[in-house]
């Protein structure tokens, strides 16, 4: 294969030095639209070739060419026009106004397409839909905007992950994010870090300053995905930044302001409810009444200690502070963010800068992130066949969170289940520990410290070589580099840090990520045929330098690790990765109506076993725009394209650096230092591979109504899994190519202009429906496949969608004169406990009675945006909604009434049974085994989490005021972005992910923070 | 135009024929080639660290074994929230349960090094030398009989593994079946008797020592009935170690010098997980039964150990659990010493379970063979509860296993036919091949 590829380039280059050169001549003109207003920045190139240039302000242009080529002019929602050029050198044009947008250029994996032309399935979003979302996360603001996206906010907590799935999960063990391209290389994604506490992951995108993007295209089937190879399968988010152009300098400011508040808090017990429901569960276990309150229990006895005549008195009362909303801010918590960008220059040289600061306070204490970045970029044409790009962009970011989700020390999960009744400080102002169970919330939120600062570099320089009209060498190198730096801070004051003495750790990882890539790039007409061409190697490396620094027993007022302080860890550790990879692409265009493209990728990666060193991705697709056809041309279906694609494409992400080999490990014994053997080889290990077909459709009726569908058949094969080995080995698994996972299904999209004029009015509809399917795991010896258990209550399991939930199935509660079976009264199981089906029949209820009781994976994801414009104002409003999915309320384990006594319960949990209260589903106070009975992983816990959500509703005023004698674009603007949800979940958000990172067990909601509403104004000013 | 065209041509080219496979070569650095693991003296002391550092893993001997044989017997009562905690609470631990099986894994995995290093050792190409082998392969065998030791007391009979594969295709081509107990329990008096004869002395209480391969001897014995074999076996050690004054002196973090046979060791940079899950100040997961607190005589001052809220506070550093693990001391020697007599209707029986007691500032109490059963069941309960699975252990030794767990307050779920063994894990019946559901311990 590599050598067939070196012949191919070599031929090529040789083939050029024979090319000849027409006689040129350069024509110049205007170009305007039907009211003949110029045109700035229209692209005229001449067809076939890769010689363009753009209109400048007042619409003009230059371009040398020659006779009998075609010059052909585009502009976004506007047709393209072709012009023969003929003897005159001027040639001016008036564009129409294309609603179809089949010309609307697309970027593809290492080059670009027109609309028209593309044969594989690709989403884009331009930045204006995006530019205002109030979110620091590219992903984010993906969310509701792309169609075959499904996006979520993991948590509410500033500069927390989104997890993003294009056309669903097809990895189990590997990542399932897509690959994030900017500018034609792939940068650095994902989470990093320790991330030690408990609660969400960060992510690296989220140092990407949006502002700086002019659009993104997601590449979603495989045929599009397969150039990227190996880490193609979850397709590739492309995304192109802002270039300056030809013309008057342009300066652009923009700033908005927003105000956030939780969409969602939780209430839970007062103190006087809390006693009683423990009073009763103590009762019911040994008889006597008060047990609790009297001090029994707790060694306290409240009922004295806070003056009550009687138990009734007590249950009626409140007392102590409310922990919720003291780790809540008082004020609104602000997000605001502040962007400056001036670009312009000549025909020869333009320029991009960009200047932004971004700054979000979260709404509990503690939380906040905040983000600078300076951008520059230029083009210069040097001469006549020779351009060079360079840009760079630094951004410095700071992220501070405390512990949430699973954890002790979490200030929400505490704040509902620490035992009500206390105050958070002692009279003296310090906090006050003592009577928590685990620890005060407030203390957590207030004083526990995370904080993760970022610098990350991107630079990267482009040259490309026209060797004449037909034949460029495009050669890119890049660098990126990213510092790392998170402190996490436990004080000696804490419950958690008392027991070190303060407790402090730094880690800091300096990641350099490199790339150069080369590619040749052709494109020729030959009568009715465009063929284009492209071949290309690339070389890439990452590189992480991670250092861990971990000291306790601080001295009073040290935060960082510092001498002579106990050292726990001080580790140093090199890892890399380095991928070498041949592509190339092959097009071909017939009478620009019917379309056939080839690609295919090889990858060697480090990652690979020995015994599987390359990877291969194929990948061909074709379309046929009918409507070209005389026979199709109506007024109804204006236009009519249908396409279909097929691909291979891989996921390596899984296999970690070093995962194919066999590998010993320092382990000391209490300073002394040892080795053992930590991994067994897998000399065999290789990529995942994802299997997609794609038929597609885009039509347009009537020249006002889009419309996109697509239907997908997705098969990823060799997923990575421990194969499971004999535990009396001394190893329980090493790393195999097993599994295979299968996603179908179909989106469409319409876009509808239904009113045009002076007052108009645009539609979308955008619905993404998938089903997810495990159909192979690991077999045992017996050909039976092994269901892996994950999370909670998550089982994989062949026939079932990743991340389904097996559990109990519960069936209300056993009620006065039921005949409830003897095993389970044997246990102590009576009226008022939970009655789980009995699937086994065998008369109690054990683990071989759990069933598939829910499944994670929406069946339908989408949104509904609507634009409406007269004269200078606009309002939109954009819906997105997820149908069909369900989330383990894993809170209720706790905060619920079957939970154990011991916690404090939320408030939606009062209509507890009782002897008293018998017409409810919740479970009555019990203590010890029956408690835990109750309290088992079942279907009570599961919930439907279908949403919708407007997710963002903007109203806006555009005015052209001439200020200081310059004309000027003024646009003002007031909105919001999720204030209003509409859901049946019983928690904080529908949307969180207590696992944001885990594929498999997806969906819990473990005191997760939810998503906060945000009341924005702002302006966008140009001149 | 025509120098351009040559520097891209030929920069192309020479990158294009480079060779892939070259380009893509990685070198981790917290790590090392599998391979050399052990191939001179140096790295062969480094394997002995290693497998040092899996008798520390959780189940082995950093808590979660003395917490789960502690809540199997009557020790300890489960307060957490760990469903799999509360399964050995009840004596009812299912076929997956995840402790039961991590139990399984970890001590396998020490069985694993130990095998590694016995493998290796002697192979003439690493060169140790005579004394170098017999010290390490001495410390090797003596640790792998430890952790059968362990695994018998636990299962009963277990697939008795002594390689160590390095390929995971020689795991599945190699299945092991469940040895009989007995076979078990020769296997550990073979790797126990090449200890006792080649470890040197001098080690430090730290290192599986001469001393504690002849207790682990004694135990075996003991457990076969052989008294007269154990008393043997046990004498060298009478006298050769003092009791500390003050039992609480025993719990400082640090394992007593004077009285400590072998213990694990354990300190802030490789803690243990014990003081965490038995204080309140951690996870609170478990605490001293109403049965263990009522077992103390008035006056008993070992009783001081256990806190007003029933913590047992033997470890003490929740933070990071710097608490040594005792394997064996004198107390333990002492009244093992104290019942062989005793068995054997020696009358200087009571002398040594009567250091014991006095330093607990108790009576003495005069042991024959009649009693023997009961006062060393009472009196090692109360002197070594929460350390090395002693409660558990002796119990079914003694044969008063049925009646200790039957009188568990709670909803315990007594199962005769168990013969008070646990599981074998599901998941170890679903990948060897030569262990089927038939060959699960009866009454599971």
């Amino acid at each position: 294969m590599k050598k067939k590829l070196n012949v191919i380039l070599t031929l090529l280059l040789v083939f050029v030095v024979q090319l000849t050169f027409a006689q040129e001549k350069t024509v110049t003109g205007t170009v305007s639209d039907a009211q003949g207003v110029p045109l700035p920045g229209v692209n005229v190139i001449v067809q076939g070739t890769n010689n363009g240039t753009q209109t400048d302000f007042d619409g003009n242009y230059s371009i040398p060419t020659a006779q009998g080529q075609i010059l052909v002019f585009s502009y976004v929602g506007f047709s393209t026009q072709r012009q023969t050029v003929g003897a005159a050198s001027k040639i001016d044009v008036t564009l129409a106004v294309d609603a179809a947008a089949l010309d609307e250029v697309i970027v593809v994996g290492y080059g670009q397409q027109t609309r028209k032309s593309l044969t594989t399935s690709v989403a884009k979003v331009d930045a204006e839909e995006i530019q205002n979302i109030a979110t620091p996360t590219i992903s984010g603001a993906l969310q509701g905007t792309a169609n075959g996206l499904q996006v979520s906010q993991n948590s509410g907590i500033p500069g927390a992950a989104f997890s993003v799935r294009v056309r669903g999960s097809s990895s189990i063990n590997g990542s399932n994010e897509p690959l994030y391209v900017v500018d034609g290389v792939p940068i650095l994604s994902g989470s990093i870090g320790n991330n030690a506490i408990g609660g969400q992951s960060n992510d690296v995108i989220s140092n990407l300053n949006f502002n700086d993007i002019e659009s993104i295209q997601v590449l979603k089937d495989a045929s599009s995905a397969a150039i990227y190879g190996a880490r193609g399968a979850n397709g590739v988010v492309l995304i192109t930044t802002k270039r300056g152009k030809a013309g008057k300098l342009n300066v652009e400011v923009s700033s908005y302001t927003g105000l956030q508040e939780e969409i969602n808090r939780y209430e839970v017990f007062t103190a006087g409810q809390w006693y009683e429901f423990g009073d009763r569960a103590f009762e019911d276990a040994f008889g006597a009444p008060g047990m609790l309150s009297t001090g029994a229990i707790l060694g306290v006895n409240v009922l004295e200690q806070q003056g009550f005549n009687s138990l009734e008195e007590l249950y009626a009362s409140d007392f102590g502070d409310n922990y919720i909303d003291a780790i809540y801010k008082d004020s609104p918590a602000v997000v605001r963010q502040t962007n400056v960008s001036l670009s312009g220059g000549s025909e020869k040289a333009r320029f991009y800068t960009n200047f932004s600061d971004f700054n979000q306070d979260g709404v509990i204490y503690g939380q906040g992130f905040k983000r600078r970045s300076l951008t520059f970029n230029a083009n210069f044409k040097a001469t006549d066949n020779l351009d060079i790009e360079a840009s760079t962009s630094i951004t410095q970011s700071e992220n501070n969170r405390i512990n949430g989700d699973n954890n002790i020390y979490g200030a929400l999960t505490t704040a509902v289940l620490e035992l009500p009744g206390n105050d958070l400080y002692n009279e003296d102002g310090t906090f006050n520990t003592d009577p928590f169970n685990f620890s005060n919330p407030l203390q957590n939120a207030k004083v526990d410290r995370n904080s993760a600062k970022t610098l990350r570099m991107f630079s990267n320089l482009g040259l490309r070589y026209s060797f004449n009209d037909h034949l460029n060498v495009y050669s890119k190198a890049s660098l990126e580099r990213l510092d790392y730096n998170e402190l996490t801070f436990t004080p000696g004051t804490t419950r958690r840090g008392g027991a070190s003495n303060g407790d402090s750790r730094v880690g800091i990882n300096l990641i350099n990520r490199w790339n150069v890539t080369n590619t040749l790039n052709y494109m020729n007409t030959y009568g009715d045929f465009d063929i284009t061409g492209l071949l290309g190697f690339s070389f890439e490396g990452t590189n992480d330098n991670g250092t861990v620094v971990n000291t306790q027993q601080l001295p009073a007022g040290f935060v960082y690790p510092t001498g002579g302080a106990v050292p726990i860890t001080a580790q140093n550790d090199i890892t890399e990765n380095k991928v070498f990879s041949y592509f190339t692409r092959l097009g071909l265009a017939y009478q620009d109506k019917l379309f056939l493209e080839g690609t295919l990728r090889a990858d060697a990666s480090s990652v690979f076993g020995t015994d599987n060193a390359v990877g291969y991705f194929p990948a061909i697709s074709g379309a046929y725009v009918i409507s070209e056809e005389d026979f199709m041309k109506n007024n109804v279906l204006t236009s009519l394209k249908v396409r279909a694609s097929w691909g291979q494409t891989g996921n390596s992400s899984g296999i970690g650096n070093f995962g194919s080999r066999f590998l010993a490990s320092s382990t000391p014994y209490a300073g002394r230092p040892g080795t053992a053997i930590s991994q067994l080889g897998a000399p065999d290990l290789g990529w995942e591979t994802t299997t997609q077909t794609d038929f597609g459709v885009d039509l347009t009726l009537f020249d006002r109504i889009d419309v996109t569908y697509d239907y997908y058949i997705k098969k990823s094969d060799d997923l990575l899994l421990s194969r499971p080995l004999r535990n009396s080995s001394g190893f329980t698994s090493v790393a195999a190519n097993v599994g295979s996972m299968e996603n179908i299904g179909h989106e469409l999209a319409v876009n509808a202009r239904i009113l045009q004029g002076d007052f108009s009015w645009t539609s979308q509809v955008q619905l993404a429906w998938n089903d997810n399917k495990i159909t192979a795991l690991q077999t045992d010896a017996a050909g039976e496949n092994i269901p892996i258990d994950r999370g909670f209550t998550t089982r994989l399991a062949v026939g079932q969608p990743l991340g389904a939930f097996f559990a109990l199935q519960a069936d209300g509660l056993w009620q006065e004169g039921d005949d409830i079976p003897a095993a389970l009264v044997a246990r102590g199981i009576s009226p008022g406990d939970v009655k789980f089906v009995d699937q086994d029949g065998n008369g109690n209820i054990d683990a071989n009675d759990n069933v598939f009781v829910g499944n994670p994976n929406p069946k339908l994801t989408g949104n509904f945006k609507n634009t409406f414009k007269y004269k200078n104002i606009d309002l939109s409003a954009n819906f997105q909604f997820e149908e069909g999915k369900d989330l383990y309320n894993n809170s209720n384990g706790f905060g619920g009434a079957s939970g154990s006594w011991l916690f404090n319960k939320f408030s939606n949990q009062l209509n507890y049974w009782t002897p008293e209260n018998t017409d409810t589903n919740l479970p009555r106070p019990r203590y010890g085994g029956q408690q835990s009975y109750n309290n088992q992983d079942s279907s009570r816990f599961i919930e439907d989490a279908s949403y919708i959500r407007l997710k963002e509703v903007v109203l806006g005023y555009t005015a052209t005021p001439k200020l200081f004698g310059t004309d000027m674009t003024l646009r003002i603007f007031v909105g919001g972005d999720n204030l209003w949800t509409k859901t049946d979940y019983s928690g904080l958000d529908p949307e969180v992910n207590t696992f944001g990172n885990d594929n498999a067990s997806r969906g819990t909601d473990f005191f997760t923070q939810g998503l906060n509403k945000i009341y924005k104004v702002g302006f966008n000013l140009k001149f | 135009m025509k120098i351009f065209n040559k520097i891209i041509l030929g920069s192309a080219l020479c990158l294009a024929c480079s060779c892939a496979s070259d380009f893509v070569e990685t070198t981790p650095t917290d790590t090392l080639p599998g391979e050399s693991i052990i191939t001179d003296q140096a790295s062969a002391e480094s394997a002995l660290n290693g497998l040092y550092s899996a008798i520390q893993l959780d189940y082995n001997f950093s808590g979660y074994d003395t917490m789960l044989a502690g809540l199997y017997s009557d020790e300890l009562i489960h307060t957490g929230s760990f469903p799999s905690f509360a399964e050995f609470s009840v004596d009812d631990p299912a076929i997956n349960n995840i402790d039961n099986t991590r139990y399984w894994n970890n001590h396998y995995s020490a069985i694993y090094r130990a095998n590694l290093i016995i493998k290796f050792a002697e192979d003439a190409s690493v060169g140790l030398n005579e004394a170098s082998t017999a010290r390490i392969v001495g410390q090797a065998r003596g640790l792998r009989a430890l952790m059968y030791y362990d695994l018998v007391k636990a299962y009963g009979g277990v697939p008795l593994e002594l390689n160590a594969y390095t390929a995971a295709t020689d795991i599945d081509t190699n299945p092991i079946a469940r040895s009989s107990a007995s076979e078990v329990y020769a296997q550990i008096v073979d790797d126990v008797q090449y200890a006792a004869s080649n470890i040197p002395s001098g080690l430090s209480r730290f290192n599986f020592n001469k001393n504690a391969a002849l207790v682990l001897k004694a135990k075996v014995e003991m457990e076969m009935g052989m008294y007269p074999e154990a008393e043997l076996t046990l004498e060298p050690l009478i006298g050769a170690y003092t009791l500390e004054g003050d039992y609480s002196a025993l719990y400082t973090g640090t394992s007593s010098a004077s009285e400590t046979i072998f213990a694990v060791d354990y300190n802030e940079t490789d803690g243990s997980s014990a003081a965490f899950f038995y204080l309140i100040a951690g996870r609170g997961e478990v605490a001293a039964s109403d049965i263990l607190i009522n077992a103390f005589e008035e006056g008993d001052t070992r009783i001081g150990q256990i806190s007003s809220k029933d913590e047992v506070i033997k470890y003490k550093d929740a933070g990071s659990g710097s608490d040594d693990a005792y394997v064996f001391r004198y107390a333990d020697v002492l009244l093992m010493y104290a019942e062989v007599l005793a068995r054997q209707d020696n009358p200087d029986a009571s002398k040594y379970i009567n250091m014991v007691r006095d330093r607990a500032e108790l009576g003495p109490v005069d042991l024959t063979s009649e009693n023997v059963v009961d006062l060393i069941a009472q009196e090692r309960f109360v002197e070594l509860y929460a350390e090395s699975s002693d409660r558990f252990h002796t119990i079914t030794r003694l044969g008063i296993a049925d009646e200790v767990i039957q009188a568990k307050a709670g909803n315990i779920v007594f199962v005769e036919a168990r013969n008070n063994l646990w599981p074998i894990p599901q998941q170890e019946i679903e990948r060897n091949s030569a262990v089927s559901i038939a060959d699960q311990n009866p009454g599971y």
